[in-house]
């Protein structure tokens, strides 16, 4: 009998049907229902061969369906079949009578097999082994077509193909979802793992979870030992602190592989090959699985699965090291940002240091310069008690010239004692104690008795005037307005000719107030303003320069101001005067710094007069 | 000045000491005066002067705890004081004021005359200074 074309593309269509089949069960049912269509079988029966154990996976009856029977037998009863026996060690399709009369049979099968007339059994091959039968059963007596089982054993062949490859599918599915699982575990570790012993300990139970073993351990180099970490996952601590071997010993072994050479170590109580170094690694355990545990930077030591029940295979070797890289990754980091952290703390320490010798360098350089100030002063009031003396005739008449001469170093001694005056002002302004402490102030108060008091002692000519027509209430430090103000008008007058007019004006604008202290005298070059509130600073030759007369007054004065969270700005004409105007803030530093300092004086000076 | 008036100089500079007793004397004052607290204080229960200039910062005691002890004594409480220093520090001025001092006069600032018209004033004389 011979096939016809449409019989060979039937079976070709079937087998790519069957192959597109992903899901075994599937690949398992089809194919047994094909034995029955293909050869007109009453029963066919797909049997796997696989490392000594027979499986009878699926059977299906003529008019039935396909059911999964999953019943294993030794080989040797395959062996105790003829028709089998002779199937597998072929490899060739062989057909006989009844089972029953070919051999002895299985207790358990007895009644299936009895009444057979005619068996088929088809082995299917893995390459060059036979890796599955189909048998065929037919209890007519008619017999199976050689032509039919023909094609039913190439068919069967790429089923079997498809079967493997369906498995190897599906493990490489399990071993992506494991992978994921690894990483995942790993990951969330990194997120809540903030010290370092909580690291090992969740580590290793997540390891072994994984695993599929009883115990995990990492095993960290640490000086010349090569030691579990005490919080591993498993043990108890007696078995932990046993868990230590000298590096030399370590690496007379096979360890020296997995720690330098990036290779995995199996394992197994009693087996012939044991390394006998490495049973401190593996404690009382019956097997273990070892895989390098290293960063990017070097070998951390090594990671230990212990005690699997099914033994450790590739895809436990291959989550094992996904877990180790992964988690090396994270204990990396962590250190990382340890470091940057110590790192940190010791910058922080060596700023704290510093700044505390500084606060001392400048209390101690204020201290002196008040010392130093005092102690000028008492020379100062010497020289000029003698000089007064000599000028208003106590120490009777004198001659014109030595009078006029009494009278210059009398201005000369004025002179030294206002920059000791400054100079004890600049170093009251870094102490505590003199902070400024603002209160609701009378500024037009303040400004009227400066102005009397400078009036007073005078020995100028100047018109000294207030115009304060309205109070006016800032948030200020008295003490300093009174400095500031005073710092002004002497300055004034110092520049302003002989009848020359001063003239302080008090205003109280919506956010500030201003006092303006205006000379007549010869002003001041744009050159010069840019210079004028600096303390001595005037650039790299300034011992070279003339101080000019107003020293430390104005940067004391802008200084101050500041500090009360206002100003002191200059405008001046050359030749025909210069305005120094003093703003202070009438609500409190915190709400109103920021209005005052940024007012531009032009805009500040146009606003009407309050 | 049909009856002399006495002050008492509390003072250790030498050199202010001898400028202030020239003019103080000179203004036709009888001035004593004491180098240091302790001294200061033999001198003004000894002599019962018209007037004390205090000079705050003084050697082995301060010039306020002077100004404490004048004050403790019956014998010399009465007399008046005047702090006379270059220490203008504004807690200082509260503290001698509190402690009853009648004026806080700088150095710096005090010319000799200006010394004197505070004697004149605090002992109801009239110096030459002011005449």
């Amino acid at each position: 009998m011979t096939l016809g074309g449409a019989s060979e593309l039937r079976v070709t269509s079937t087998a790519v049907d069957l192959l597109a089949v992903t899901d075994p069960n599937e690949i398992r049912s089809r194919l047994v229902q094909l034995g029955l269509d293909q050869t007109g079988a009453d029963r066919c029966t797909l049997t796997s061969i696989d490392q000594g154990v027979f499986r009878v996976e699926d059977s299906c009856e003529q008019g039935g369906q396909p059911q999964f029977v999953g019943r294993e037998y030794p080989l040797t009863y395959a062996a105790d079949q003829p028709l089998l026996r002779q199937a597998i060690a072929t490899g060739k399709t062989v057909t006989g009578g009844g089972f029953a009369e070919q051999g002895r049979t299985h207790p358990e099968l007895g009644d299936a097999l009895r009444g057979i007339k005619h068996t088929a059994v088809v082995p299917l091959k893995l390459g060059a082994d036979v890796g599955a039968l189909l048998i065929l059963s037919r209890r007519l007596d008619h017999p199976f077509r050689a032509g039919d089982l023909d094609h039913l054993g190439r068919i069967g062949n790429l089923a079997v193909l498809a079967l493997r490859n369906a498995r190897l599918l599906e493990g490489v599915n399990a071993a992506q979802r494991r992978g994921l699982d690894a990483l995942t575990l790993i990951s969330e570790h990194a997120a809540i793992i903030d010290c370092l012993p909580d690291f090992f300990g969740r580590m290793s139970s997540s390891v072994a979870g994984l695993a599929g073993a009883r115990a995990a351990a990492y095993w960290v180099v640490h000086g010349d030992h090569l030691s579990a970490q005490p919080d591993a996952y498993g043990f108890t601590p007696l078995q932990l602190a046993a868990m230590s071997i000298p590096m030399a010993a370590a690496l007379r072994g096979g360890l020296r592989r997995v720690l330098y050479g990036g290779e995995s170590l199996r394992y197994e109580r009693g087996s012939k090959n044991t390394d006998f170094a490495l049973s401190p690694i593996a404690a009382d355990t019956y097997n273990f699985l070892a895989v390098p545990w290293r960063t990017s930077e070097g070998p951390l030591g090594i990671l230990v699965a212990y005690d699997s029940a099914t033994g450790f295979g590739e895809q436990d070797e291959w989550i094992m090291r996904l877990s180790a890289r992964a988690s090396a990754l994270v204990w990396q980091s962590h250190v990382a940002e340890r470091r940057v952290s110590e790192l940190q703390a010791t910058e922080l320490e060596r700023l704290e240091v510093y700044s505390r010798r500084m606060a001392e360098l400048e209390r101690q350089k204020s201290n002196f310069l008040k010392l130093a100030s005092h102690e000028l002063r008492s020379p100062i009031t010497i020289l000029r008690g003698y000089l007064s003396m000599m000028t208003d005739g106590t120490l009777g008449e004198l001659k014109p010239s030595v009078g006029e001469t009494a009278l210059r170093m009398d201005t000369q001694v004025r002179r030294i004692k206002d920059l000791v005056d400054q100079m004890l002002t600049a170093a009251r302004l870094e102490d505590s104690d003199m902070a400024t402490v603002t209160s609701e102030t009378r500024i037009d108060e303040v400004a009227r008795s400066v102005v009397d008091s400078m009036s007073q002692t005078s020995a100028r000519s100047q018109q000294i005037s207030v115009r304060a027509p309205r109070p006016a209430t800032a948030m200020a430090d008295p003490r300093h307005v009174e400095t500031i103000i005073g710092n002004l008008l002497s300055n004034a007058i110092k520049y302003s000719p002989a009848g020359g007019k001063v003239v302080v004006s008090v205003r109280a604008q919506p956010d500030c107030v201003e006092v303006d202290v205006s000379d007549q005298g010869i002003g001041i070059s744009a050159e010069t303003i840019s210079r004028l509130f600096k303390p001595f600073s005037r650039g790299d030759e300034a011992e070279l320069r003339a101080i000019d007369g107003a020293g430390l007054g104005l940067y004391l004065s802008r200084e101050l101001a500041r500090e009360q969270g206002g100003d002191v700005t200059v405008r001046s004409n050359v030749g025909r005067g210069s305005t120094f105007t003093l703003r202070l803030p009438r609500r409190p530093l915190s709400d109103a710094s920021d209005a005052v300092a940024g007012l531009p004086s032009e805009i500040a000076s146009t606003v009407p007069v309050g | 000045m049909d009856e002399q008036v006495r002050i008492l100089l509390i003072e250790d500079d030498e050199g202010i000491a001898e400028l202030y007793r020239f003019r103080l004397a000179n203004d036709g004052y009888i001035v004593d005066v004491a180098g240091d607290g302790e001294e200061g204080l033999v001198r003004a229960k000894a002599t019962t002067p018209d007037l004390i200039f205090l000079d705050l910062r003084l050697p082995t005691m301060s010039g306020l705890d002077v100004l404490r002890r004048i004050r403790a004594d019956p014998a010399t409480a009465p007399i008046p004081v005047v702090i006379v220093t270059n220490f203008d520090e504004p807690d200082l001025r509260s503290q001698g004021v509190s402690l009853g001092a009648l004026e806080f006069l700088v150095k710096a600032d005090t010319v000799p005359a200006q010394l004197s018209a505070s004697a004149a004033r605090w002992t109801g004389t009239h110096s030459s200074a002011e005449a």
